[in-house]
């Protein structure tokens, strides 16, 4: 059992026997579906979202089947439950190895992997400016993120000289990396990947093995140490305008289908659902579909409009109750409250700590 | 400028090695030329130096992606800037923004399935071209141990180009092959510089050994005895790793594993250490080895036996390439020939594959989730490529599924032929020079000493100077970090 075992089943944990192994599988490789969204966000699973992009579907399967083999879970017709034993077994291994604090997987997903291509790339560079050595193997080798880095180096060129630049981007680094250490991650974990002159960065598995931790578990580590550093910059911009430069104009652009856009377009405008289902000819259900969409994907959208507070917080604390996603089940609960208002408050959903 | 100036100038080489320059001289002449230098000795370098003679493009054809984009890179790394490959690894605003500025590139790598593209062989019947290369031209051979299919439209290729000065170079020097190369390419006048496929400079031990146990046994022996820096060759990547994890528990000195299952940035990282000697053994799989360019390797050792004599010479190519003593062991048991012929069975899609991926595509619709790109449960990637290769070029499923069966029982065939010689050759007392230079029709060209296990070897001269200090040498993050940016402490 490694890690990847541990991360699957405490999804299905999360998911409380309301969703089939595929969800998993998708919410851990990103997948960027209407469905996969709401399970991130109804179930709180959004830290973990898109952590393990490369993830091929057999190597999954074969996970599920050692858990449902040893009696983890257990798998009924569509959906697929944990186990009492299981249970037991996920809270021993999160307690060994938690997951970590900073890892945000629905935040970063789109910036961490370039971020980490940059910024190595740039660190290579530099490296060997300050040895005198204009040659050498990038390890990057992806076109794009070669011609990217040449394009930033020359835009600073401008402002600093080599030498300027070597030494700010340096204390940049140390500086965040310094903050980094004083909030309890771990910077060794980072820098032992980083290449210089003449001095190959570690593999994930070398790491792996001189830390004595499976790699799974290294892979979460690392992606929550860029998630980290991505953070930092981002609030500290100010601190650090050589690192903000390499992620700022990366903003996760909100991607909504055309229909979903007309109606937030109308929204906008002030329409009401029914004047918006008038003008656009389609049922009023549609239009509820495209606000759920809308309240999933930008945390900003209020939903006050639609559902009043006081409803939220009633139907806040049926959930909480029931300990449940089915809609029938809480509808039940909540009579007066219709099931719109319902996805609307799952839509905003983020677990009371 | 001579041939040497440039030498200097361009590859700061001081002489050339065996051929590198009858070959350039032959091309520089206007003359087809048909090469074999013997692995490891810088066949590139016989179509690069042209480049900074002859006024046109140098057009290299290559069939494999990893070796394109090393070879770019290393281009790259001498100050080449006017290098660029053209393959799937593009993307399709890339690949025009190339095709648009293509007077700019001077060597310019492509994939033979590009040229088959019209657009881009149009582009290329415009321009002119002064040298075509085709590298590992053996692959038009259906008789050659690595036939493929796409090989067979170069000559046409060629037609259209204007017929170019063309450079073939070939790994084996059989001769049906070298035919096959001349007839295919309609280059029946080239002159052929064969040099001899041997490598003096290492010693040919092959051990038989009874079982795996005993196996371990030894190479943990060897391990610990021999000057390094080694490679270990595995057939699978399983035991690659298993074996890596095993010799570093031992602590003997430092090892990693390496093959097509990691991703490239820690391909990259693993050569790269290798080279710079953090590493001192790496456990490979046929993947290691082409675009390493390290000189001091002392050692390949065979863990299983490869497929063919020729993958065999290639691999242990890679040892002494500096010139210096180096030593090729290859550790066999009965067993392993079982295996490899199941490896080899493995390699190609079977009846079953073929029938079961013909059902698929016929009853294929958007629902079901049959992909190109994602292999169905219990095909390999590389069955899933030739299938689709396969079946996207015939005329309907049904001619489809007999062409490909055919196909695939004449290459088994002979590839097993390949396999049985390399097996004779294990197997076959007397010099082991002498067998492998006699497979290739070649004459030994000069006694060698420490030859081979059979003439005697003398395993002082490949014993570790000094046992190995192994410095666990753990940087704290904050020094790394200032090593790397070179600071000085401030204060
Ligand atoms: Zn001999």
């Amino acid at each position: 059992m490694n890690f990847l075992t541990v991360i699957i089943l405490y999804c299905i944990s999360c998911f409380k026997g309301e969703r089939s192994t595929n969800a998993v599988y998708y919410l851990l490789q990103g997948k960027k579906s209407a469905q996969t969204v709401q399970d991130a966000v109804w179930f709180s699973l959004k830290h973990v979202f898109s952590i393990y992009p490369e993830l091929k579907k057999e190597l999954f399967q074969e996970h599920i089947n050692f858990l449902v083999k040893h009696k983890l879970v257990e798998i009924n017709e569509k959906t697929c439950q944990i186990t009492t034993a299981g249970e037991e077994k996920l809270s021993n291994y999160i307690e060994k190895q938690p997951i970590p604090k900073s890892l945000d997987g629905w935040n970063f997903q789109h910036i961490d992997k370039k971020f980490w291509q940059r910024l190595s790339l740039i660190v290579q560079i530099v490296s060997n400016w300050a040895n005198g050595e204009g040659k050498f193997m990038p390890v990057q080798r992806d076109y794009y993120t070669q011609r990217w880095v040449k394009r930033w180096l020359f835009d600073w060129n401008t402002t600093y000289d080599k030498q300027t630049l070597t030494k700010k981007l340096y204390f940049e680094i140390e500086h965040l990396l310094s903050y980094a250490e004083s909030k309890k991650e771990n910077p060794e974990l980072f820098v032992a990947r980083l290449s210089g002159y003449e001095n190959p960065g570690l593999t994930i598995s070398q790491i792996a093995q001189q830390y004595k931790i499976d790699e799974y578990y290294y892979l979460i580590i690392f992606r929550n140490f860029l998630h980290f550093m991505i953070k930092s910059i981002s609030d500290f911009r100010s601190d650090y305008p050589l690192l903000y430069s390499i992620i700022k104009n990366e903003q996760q652009e909100i991607v909504f289908t055309d229909s979903t856009r007309k109606t937030l377009n109308l929204l906008s405008m002030n329409k009401s659902i029914i004047e918006i289902a008038r003008i656009r000819n389609l049922k009023v259900s549609t239009i509820e579909d495209h606000i759920v969409e809308i309240a999933l994907m930008d945390e900003k959208f209020s939903i006050d409009q639609f559902v009043t507070p006081s409803m939220q917080d009633k139907i806040r604390s049926a959930i909480n109750t029931l300990n449940t996603r089915k809609l029938k089940r809480i509808k039940e609960a909540v009579p007066d409250a219709d099931y719109f208002a319902i996805r609307l408050v799952l839509s905003k959903w983020t677990e009371q700590k | 400028m001579n041939l040497e100036q440039i030498l200097q100038k361009h590859f700061s080489f001081k002489a050339f090695r065996t051929g590198q320059k009858e070959i350039i001289q032959s091309i520089l002449e206007n003359k087809n030329t048909l090469a074999l230098l013997p692995t490891g000795t810088g066949k590139s370098l016989c179509y690069q130096l042209p480049g900074y003679i002859l006024d046109g493009i140098i057009l290299i054809i290559s069939p494999l992606l990893s070796l394109m984009q090393d070879q770019v890179e290393q281009m790259k790394l001498k100050g080449e800037k006017r290098v660029v490959a053209i393959n799937s690894f593009l993307t399709f605003e890339e690949r025009n923004f190339v095709l648009n500025n293509i007077e700019n590139y001077k060597f310019i790598y492509i994939s033979p399935e590009m040229l088959q593209n019209e657009q881009i062989a149009s582009i290329f019947q415009k321009v002119k071209i002064s040298l075509l290369v085709i590298d590992e031209a053996h692959c038009i051979s259906q008789w050659g141990y690595d036939f493929r299919p796409d090989y067979l439209e170069l000559g046409n290729v060629r037609k259209k180009l204007g017929n170019p000065v063309t450079l073939a170079l070939t790994a084996t020097a059989k001769f049906d092959v070298r035919k096959d190369i001349k007839k295919y390419l309609f280059m029946e006048d080239a002159k052929e510089y064969i040099f001899s496929m041997d490598r003096p400079n290492i010693s040919i031990q092959v051990e038989k050994i009874r079982d795996y146990p005993e196996k371990l046994q030894r190479l943990i022996e060897l391990v610990d005895k021999l000057q390094g820096p080694g490679i270990i060759y595995f057939s699978s990547k399983k035991k690659a790793d298993e074996v890596a994890q095993l010799l570093n528990e031992k602590g003997l000195c430092k090892v990693a594993s390496y093959h097509a299952g990691l991703d490239q940035e820690m391909r990259i990282l693993l050569q790269q250490q290798f080279l710079y000697n953090q590493i001192d053994v790496m456990c490979a799989t046929s993947a290691f080895g082409m675009g390493v360019n390290k000189e001091n390797v002392r050692y390949v050792i065979h863990f299983h036996p490869p497929l063919n004599i020729e993958s065999y010479l290639q691999e242990i190519g890679r040892a002494g390439r500096d010139g210096n003593e180096s030593i090729a062991i290859m550790l066999y048991s009965e067993d392993d020939f079982f295996l490899q012929q199941q490896l080899l069975e493995n390699e190609l899609p079977n009846d079953t594959h073929i029938d079961v991926f013909t059902d698929l595509v016929r009853s294929s619709n958007k629902t079901n989730d049959f992909s190109r790109n994602q292999p169905y449960p219990g095909y390999s990637e590389v069955h899933w490529r030739i299938l689709w290769k396969y079946y996207e070029s015939s005329n309907g499923v049904h001619e489809f599924q007999s062409t490909m069966k055919s196909f695939v029982k004449t290459r088994l065939q002979i590839k097993k032929e390949k396999l049985q010689e390399l097996i004779n050759w294990i197997l076959t007392n007397g010099c082991r020079r002498k067998n492998i230079l006699h497979i290739f029709e070649q004459e030994e060209t000069k006694r060698v000493s420490n030859c081979c296990d059979f003439c005697g070897i003398d395993f002082t001269r490949f014993k570790k100077q000094e046992k190995l200090k192994l410095s666990e040498k753990t940087w704290m993050w904050r020094d790394r970090l200032k090593s790397i940016f070179q600071i000085e402490e401030l204060k």
